[in-house]
């Protein structure tokens, strides 16, 4: 499988599209109003803390659920709640949401920086953020730092690997908030007790890399690890093996395996809360594709629904595909109107979709899918097992390990859907109770 | 069962060779003439009905856990038969079969039809399923061996067709084009029958035509 | 705006489709067909053009007509067409060649579900068919360039295989074989267009240099103690260089991972060394392939590659679940199988041994005398014989053995075992004074069909009545001693010929006059 530190992993080489690389990171005018949803996170959902006609400010909490497994929702913008709804997000989940009209004073709540002796205080502070792990998976960062065997812990991973084309949004964090990213790898370290940290970052970064390079130098217990720009150099146990060499089992958490691994945005919003306790209340997002007039970097409030961001960026009009996310793993917006949230990274919107034209036929048995999977895995395989429901075939293959990067349905020839019959593999052993 | 269809279902729908997919081994190795498989259908033939007579008439005499080696003299007895008259009358034909002349005794189709049918029915119904069944063997033989003969060979019954014309293909006379000419009849028997000779196959089994069927118990009622 | 188009993940994909990869193919093997139009005369393009078109038209046709999905766009019919046309000599009929389509995409290909699911390369396996079927014409191979020369006699050549296993003839210098200045099928003869091609495909990334490089490395390997031009000169004939660039590396029937194409480029390597040297066939790529090909599955299931994070245990519980591709039927784990094996061999070798013995014990020593059978056939050969007695074989000249000498009252009957093309030809030759009255050959291991054909009466009949020296021509007697060789087995017809002047010369020995 993959070689250590900086050799060639399976996975596929994309086209980067960093188009944005250089474009500082502006705030988009504030909408009129916003619609928060209460589930941004992996986890339970929250309820909504509001009601119609109450007013809110910048900050405030709006959103939460008694349970640990779930992140608190924060308004971002001043205003009234206009009204409580349902919406469904991109990757079709429903959600109730918070929709408040935004007064464009932006008086913010009376944000207290966190006071932290112990580590169950950190946990709380990080809960009280609302903070989601910010490379798009959004499970809530609280949990991953609350492992129950914290002594096993020893290393962080920052992934700053970025390997999805058009995004740069995490690039320009390392560039703009390298001081966010030092001290916030700082308090993680010193809070959890861990001895190492490594950054792992893809090699067509320099600058990155270089920023990040010079400012770590004052703490020698954090390495920057340079890796090849392959997709998906920033898929969890890839990266982990990468920068640390350790494997994580199937099966397992990377806590199992000592390390805690961070998103580099996370790790710099973190140090910024700290600092402030100004909750997660915007995002940093990298906006492009080719129906983009004016393509960038942008902070936007959450509940900025995806429509006004793009016609500030101009295109609109012409998209007939909107992501949010990467190509390869980003989901497809079927609503224009649905939020900008926690989770987002990136909009994308196409006038004419990347692969548009394909369809399927017969596989080759070229091999390429399994050349491709950074999971070991045999994706053509695993699609005859799952066209005849085998159920325990899937599992003799371990369709369970498949991280979901795309990569097998990205170099098929034959134009096979093996990505996505992947996710309908794991979704029936689910319910066969796995 | 009405009689005629005894007889009947041994030439297509049950096919002993093309459908039960018994006694392969002597329809590939044989079939290299017309001649030749026309030759060992009509052998077998005569085997057939003389040992399904036979056994019908014994039928209530020879102990249950000894018929399947009391079957084998019986048979081994009509294939010496065979042999002796061929040796005496026919002895290109004799050559031609060679050691196959002496397998028809463990020939699956002999065994079979006598310990599902001969063992259990009158002996004029034996006879009409043993004169199907050899006539089904013979015809998917003489299928076999006219093919191969005409494509491999330019001939048929020995008499050159090519016209110094046309060249024959080799390969049909060798092993593999005798599988490949076997897969092919299979193929259109099966489109003949549209597919309702498989069905019965997984029913009907070569198993229970298989010495050891009693022995092994699985396939007591297929018998049809 | 119009509505959005919505899809699951992966939104990109690498543009590099199936049709794509059958272009570069095409692509690559253009070098190949230059080679072969500059050698072998327009005709090469015509034997291309109608495999191509029929390829292309059989899979249409049997698509259309099985109510499928039309597959003639992805371009593998037209790959398959022109591998097949390399791999045919240039003289060979155009119904011979369409044939050969037919078998490689109705047969190979479609009868098994089509492009992916054939267990055996498709033009590889219709070169096999063609060159058992019509043996003749699959071995008529022409001198390079004599299409410059359409008013010349036509000679037939020898291939540099043929002469590397004993054909007469003289072996191009490596270099011309390299360049493909030598005789053969079309597409095989130039390594250097090949090795171009292959080029192309390393770049595109089409093929992995795993197994051109093991089928070749270990060719090489393996003929290197015969020295470096010897080991040249096997590399750059016959089909290996075509067959470990274009036909080992097809993707449905080589294995998935990178482990697996090695040791299926060296299986590859090894049969086609054994098959050349040893076999009867001067060439072994292509049938050294498809009994690789055979083996794909296996290798796959041995080099399937390791899940991530999966641990050891894990992993042999897996091997014993994971089922061969399509197949429901676990394979069972190496010791399984072991101890019922060994158990089989012992009780075979046993029974054999007791066997044996038995039969050492009971065999009747036979009769010196002649049988009945045996006198027949002498008398068969020389028609006015009696009295036959066995003699004692007189000394044999240097190329035959005289192995047994029958005398009767009108000639004799010489046994005569020489080296032929396939192995040892035995005789049975009749002089009398009038001369040579009756060759028959009793036992040959020659290709049938071919060499073999050296047996029939058409042939030996020629032998009739001569009394000097004999000498073989190819194509027509130029000399009175002249015999014309069967076409195509010129070996075996200079075997027969070997032994036939050996009794002639023993006879005279002996004084010829019938004693």
């Amino acid at each position: 499988m993959s070689l250590l530190n900086g050799k060639r992993i399976n996975g596929v080489t994309v086209r980067h599209d960093k188009n944005t690389k250089n474009a500082v990171t502006t705030p988009i005018p504030l909408p009129q109003r916003v619609t928060i949803p209460m589930q941004q996170h992996m986890g339970v959902p929250c309820k909504p803390l509001v009601e119609v006609g109450d007013r809110v400010l910048v900050g405030q909490k709006i959103g939460d659920t008694e349970h640990l497994f779930a992140a608190p929702v924060h308004s971002s913008v001043s205003g009234e709640v206009e009204a409580l709804t349902e919406i469904v997000l991109p990757g079709g989940k429903r959600s109730q949401a918070v929709v408040i009209h935004a007064d464009g004073k932006q008086e913010e709540f009376p944000h207290k920086t966190p006071t932290i002796t112990t580590a169950q205080d950190f946990f709380t502070a990080v809960r009280r953020s609302g903070l989601v792990g910010l490379g798009g998976a959004g499970f809530p960062a609280h949990m991953k730092l609350a492992y129950k065997d914290v002594e096993r812990l020893d290393t962080l991973v920052v992934n700053a690997a970025e390997c999805e084309p058009y995004i740069t949004s995490d690039y320009r964090t390392c560039i703009e908030s390298a001081e966010d990213v030092f001290d916030g790898i700082e308090a993680v370290m010193h809070f959890l007790g861990l001895t190492h940290c490594f950054i792992g970052i893809e090699k067509n970064k320099p600058e990155a890399i270089e920023k990040l390079g010079k400012i770590c130098k004052a703490d020698s217990r954090i390495r920057v690890v340079p890796l090849p720009a392959r997709y998906p150099q920033g898929a969890e146990k890839v990266l982990i093996y990468q920068t640390t060499g350790r494997t994580v089992r199937a099966g397992s958490l990377p806590a199992d395996s000592g390390v805690m691994m961070q998103n580099v945005s996370s790790i710099a919003f973190l140090a910024d809360y700290l600092r402030r306790g100004r909750p997660l209340i915007e995002r940093f997002i990298t906006v492009d594709g080719t129906a983009v007039e004016r393509p960038g970097n942008y902070s936007v409030p959450v509940g900025t629904s995806i429509r006004e961001v793009l016609e500030y960026c101009g295109g609109f009009e012409k998209a007939t595909q909107i992501l949010s996310g990467g190509p390869m793993m980003g989901s497809a917006v079927a609503d224009p109107e649905m939020p900008v949230t926690k989770t987002c990274n990136a909009l994308l919107a196409f006038t004419e979709p990347e692969d548009f034209a394909l369809s399927a036929t017969d596989c080759i048995r070229c091999g390429r899918c399994t050349a491709a999977c950074p999971m070991g895995l045999r994706p053509g395989m695993l699609e005859d097992a799952y066209d005849k429901r085998d159920t325990a075939q899937l599992r003799a293959l371990s369709v369970t390990l498949c991280v979901g990067c795309g990569s097998c349905s990205y170099v098929c020839p034959a134009g096979r859907p093996l990505s996505q019959k992947n996710v309908l593999a794991k979704d029936l052993l689910r319910k066969e109770g796995n | 069962m009405k009689n005629r269809e005894i007889f009947l279902r041994g030439l297509l729908k049950e096919n002993p060779v093309l459908v039960m997919l018994l006694g392969t081994c002597p329809t590939l190795a044989v079939t290299t003439m017309a001649l030749n498989g026309i030759g060992m259908g009509l052998a077998t033939t005569f085997v057939l009905l003389g040992s399904n007579v036979v056994i019908s008439l014994l039928k209530r005499v020879i102990p249950k856990e000894v018929r399947l080696p009391c079957y084998i003299v019986i048979i081994a007895g009509f294939v010496t038969l065979v042999g002796f008259l061929l040796e005496r009358y026919l002895p290109a034909l004799n050559q031609a079969l060679g050691l196959f002349l002496s397998l028809i005794t463990v020939n699956c189709i002999i065994l079979g039809r006598a310990e599902m049918f001969a063992s259990k029915n009158s002996v004029g119904k034996s006879a009409l399923d043993a004169l199907g069944m050899g006539f089904g063997f013979t015809l998917a033989l003489f299928c076999m061996g006219a093919v191969r003969e005409l494509i491999g060979a330019g001939t048929i019954f020995g008499i050159d067709i090519t016209f110094g014309v046309l060249e024959p293909m080799l390969i049909f006379i060798l092993p593999a084009g005798g599988f490949f000419v076997f897969g092919c009849l299979i193929a259109l028997v099966n489109r003949l029958t549209k597919g309702r000779a498989a069905e019965r196959r997984s029913q009907a089994d070569g198993c229970a035509g298989c010495p050891a069927a009693g022995a092994c118990g699985g396939c007591e009622e297929v018998a049809k | 705006m119009e509505a959005l188009i919505v899809s699951q993940s992966p939104h990109r994909h690498s543009g590099v489709t199936t049709p794509v990869i059958m272009r570069d193919v095409l692509i690559a093997l253009i070098p190949a067909l230059i080679a072969s139009v500059v050698f072998f005369g327009p005709r090469a393009l015509l034997v291309t053009a109608v495999t191509t078109a029929s390829a292309i038209f059989f899979e249409y046709a049997y698509r259309r007509l099985m109510h499928r999905q039309q597959t003639v766009g992805d371009l593998s019919a037209a790959v398959t067409g022109v591998l097949l046309a390399f791999n045919l000599p240039v003289s060979i009929p155009l119904w011979i060649a369409v044939i050969g389509s037919f078998v490689a995409i109705v047969v190979v290909k479609q009868l098994f579900g089509g492009i992916g699911k054939n267990f055996a390369n498709p033009a590889i396996t219709a070169r096999i068919v063609l060159m058992v079927s019509f043996a003749v014409h699959m071995t008529n191979w022409t001198e390079p360039f004599a299409y410059l020369h359409p008013q010349a006699e036509a000679v037939a050549s020898a291939t540099p295989l043929a002469v590397l296993a004993g054909s007469e003839g003289t072996l191009p210098s490596p270099l011309m074989l390299f360049l493909g200045n030598c005789g053969g099928c079309l597409g095989e003869t130039s390594a250097l267009a090949l090795l171009l091609g292959g080029a192309y495909l390393l770049y595109k990334r089409v093929i992995r240099p795993h197994i051109p490089l093991a089928y070749l490395g270990t060719v090489a390997l393996l003929t290197l103690p015969f020295g470096v031009e010897r080991m040249a000169t096997y590399l750059f004939s016959g089909g290996l260089a075509i067959g470990a660039i274009f036909m080992a590396t097809d993707y449905t029937t080589s294995p998935i991972t990178g482990k697996g194409k090695i040791i299926f480029g060296i299986g590859c390597g090894l049969l086609t060394v054994l098959i050349r040297q040893f076999g009867s066939y001067p060439e072994g790529v292509s049938f050294s392939i498809l009994l690789m090909n055979l083996l794909v599955p296996y290798i796959d299931i041995w080099t399937a590659p390791r899940p991530f994070g999966l641990t050891r245990d894990k992993k042999k519980k897996e091997k014993t679940k994971t089922a061969v591709e399509g197949d429901q039927t676990p394979i069972r784990p190496l010791r399984d199988v072991l101890r019922p094996t060994a158990v089989l061999c012992v009780v075979v070798v046993l029974i054999a041994g007791a066997l044996l013995a038995t039969y050492r014990v009971t065999r009747v020593e036979e009769e010196t005398g002649l049988t009945e059978a045996l006198i027949s056939e002498l008398t068969e050969l020389v028609p006015q014989g009696a009295d036959w007695e066995e003699l004692q074989p007189p000394a044999s000249p240097e190329n035959a053995t005289i192995t047994r000498c029958f005398g009767s009252s009108a000639g004799h009957v010489y046994e005569v075992v020489t080296k032929s093309y396939g192995g040892d030809l035995t005789l049975l030759v009749g002089i009398t004074p009038e001369g040579v009255s009756g060759v028959s050959v009793t036992e040959t291991s020659d290709t049938p069909g071919l060499g073999s054909k050296a047996a029939d009466e058409g042939f030996l009949s020629q032998f009739a009545g001569r009394k000097g020296e004999i000498t073989v021509a190819k194509n027509k007697a130029t000399r009175d001693s002249d015999i014309v060789a069967v076409a195509g087995a010129t070996i075996s017809s200079r075997a027969v010929t070997t032994a036939v002047n050996a009794a002639l010369a023993a006879d005279s020995e002996l004084g010829g006059d019938g004693e």
